[in-house]
């Protein structure tokens, strides 16, 4: 591959990466979210904890064994649907 | 976006250029950054693309030796003062891969999931053949270096933290660089004409070869790149580095596809952005694609000059300074990720790595030091 092929298909394939990227719209989200808010009710029931969190109108969910008091506290886990549902589940 | 491709073009660039710095090492870190997730993972795919056509330029300057036997195909040319050449055969390849990849990545992506469903009951069985006949092709002395490397691999993957980087250094970066301080190497002036004639359907045909083998050695943990270009016998020169630039490029392509068509994270950097967002779809598949064709320009393009600035630095420093120098940085690096044991793992490897030459078979066989475990974890 000479220096003019070379330099051609290197532009091209710029060129074509660029509107790639400029077109696709991924729908990605991060695995692992940190959510900050108050934490205003605690749930507890025998594996799982509910919590209610505000400001984010998300079911939050622990099945760890770690306790939770109500206030202002930043939680780090990952959305996952559930029976159709949106839910934040707590990571360990 | 395209700030965090551009700037993924450059770091794979400058990761290409100093040996020891893969793909994989980079991902960890950003893993560990907290950077944006998707731009993360934009930046990953731009570096792994950038990086395995810049890798030209250090697997034809560094590593060669004044033993026939030892001589990789790149250093052939290096010898004979066509360094340069060896560089833009390599660089050609890779590209051709990289365009062939994207232009049979909608094929692969309804294909692998046959194929996964198909190997998967005889996975086992069919790494084992593959591997037999890899290490049998080239008899006993394929089968020390294959054995003693898995025993390697099976006792430094679980006893360190960063087990890959101070294994595979030693056994492919390090070894090749102790037997060119041995046998007094050096780098001869290099010659500036620069263009290998190579026809368009050679460069598709190579292409192809590279897509069709390493689609099919997707299927099987633990096998690469390097097993790919070992599974088919070419002899000419010119050939083998068109077909191992193909390769590298493939990978990146075929990699992101089977990561979204069959859900299997083949390599670090892969497996990063797996960690950073679980999963992709296809728009998000196209958007990686892009920013490995977009990258992979850059890096075509930078490739001509970097390798002139690269072939001229042998002309004011001995080449035995520059492999010290970068024997030191793997030292400190292995040290520096992987603690005192990771630095014995290295110096261990390396001495294991120093056997496929000596003995004239191909390096490729040290491979044994992940596929013994894979094998093992798959029995």
């Amino acid at each position: 591959m000479n220096k003019t092929v070379l330099l051609i298909v290197c532009l091209i394939l710029s060129v074509v990466g660029i509107v790639m990227i400029f077109f696709a719209k991924p729908d990605v989200s991060p695995q692992v979210l940190e959510l900050s808010g108050t934490v205003v009710e605690v749930d507890k029931r025998a594996d799982v904890t509910f919590i209610t969190f505000i400001p984010d109108d998300l079911k939050v969910v622990s099945f760890g064994e770690g306790s939770f008091a109500k206030g202002n506290t930043t939680l780090r886990g990952r959305l996952q649907q559930y029976k159709g549902r949106l839910e934040f589940v707590l990571d360990d | 976006m395209i700030e965090f491709v551009l700037l993924g073009a450059f770091g794979g660039i400058i990761a290409g250029l100093i040996p020891g710095i893969h793909t994989n090492l980079v991902a960890v870190m950003v893993a560990c950054a907290g950077f944006d997730a998707w731009f993360s993972c934009l930046f990953l795919a731009s570096l792994a693309s950038s990086r395995s056509i810049i890798d030209a330029v250090p697997t034809v300057f560094l590593g060669a030796s004044s033993d026939v036997m030892s001589l990789h195909p790149a250093h052939r040319f290096l010898k004979k003062g066509f360094g340069l050449v060896g560089v833009r055969i390599l660089v050609s390849g890779a590209l051709a891969g990289l365009i062939v990849s994207f232009l049979l990545a909608p094929f692969l992506f309804i294909v692998l999931p046959f194929l996964q469903n198909l190997v998967k009951p005889v996975l086992f069985w069919l790494l084992l053949g593959v591997v037999i006949f890899l290490v049998l092709r080239e008899g006993a002395r394929a089968f020390v270096v294959f054995s003693i490397s898995g025993v390697l691999g099976y006792i430094s993957l679980s006893a360190v933290t960063e087990p890959l980087f101070p294994l595979l250094s030693g056994l492919f970066g390090a070894s090749g660089l102790i037997l060119s301080l041995f046998d007094g190497f050096d780098v001869p002036l290099q010659k500036t004409a620069s263009n290998p004639n190579i026809p368009i359907s050679r460069l598709s045909l190579f292409a192809i070869l590279g897509v069709c083998l390493s689609g099919f050695l997707m299927l099987f943990p633990g096998l690469g790149p390097s097993q790919a270009a070992s599974l088919v016998r070419v002899k000419s020169k010119t050939r083998y580095l068109l077909l191992t630039g193909a390769l590298g490029t493939v990978d990146v392509i075929i990699s992101l596809v089977a990561f979204v068509s069959i859900g299997r994270a083949r390599n670090g950097a892969v497996a990063v952005m797996e960690q950073l967002v679980g999963s992709f779809d296809i728009s998000a598949l196209i958007a990686l694609i892009g920013a490995c064709c977009f990258s992979a320009g850059i890096a075509g393009l930078a490739s001509v000059p970097i390798s002139k600035w690269y072939s001229s630095i042998f002309d004011f420093v001995e080449y035995r300074f520059v492999a010290l120098g970068v024997l030191f940085f793997l030292c400190v690096l292995s040290l520096t990720l992987s603690g005192l044991l990771g630095l014995l793992i290295f110096a261990v490897s390396a001495i294991v790595g120093l056997l496929a030459p000596l003995l004239g078979v191909s390096r490729s066989h040290a491979m044994g030091c992940l596929l013994v475990p894979t094998l093992l974890m798959l029995w």
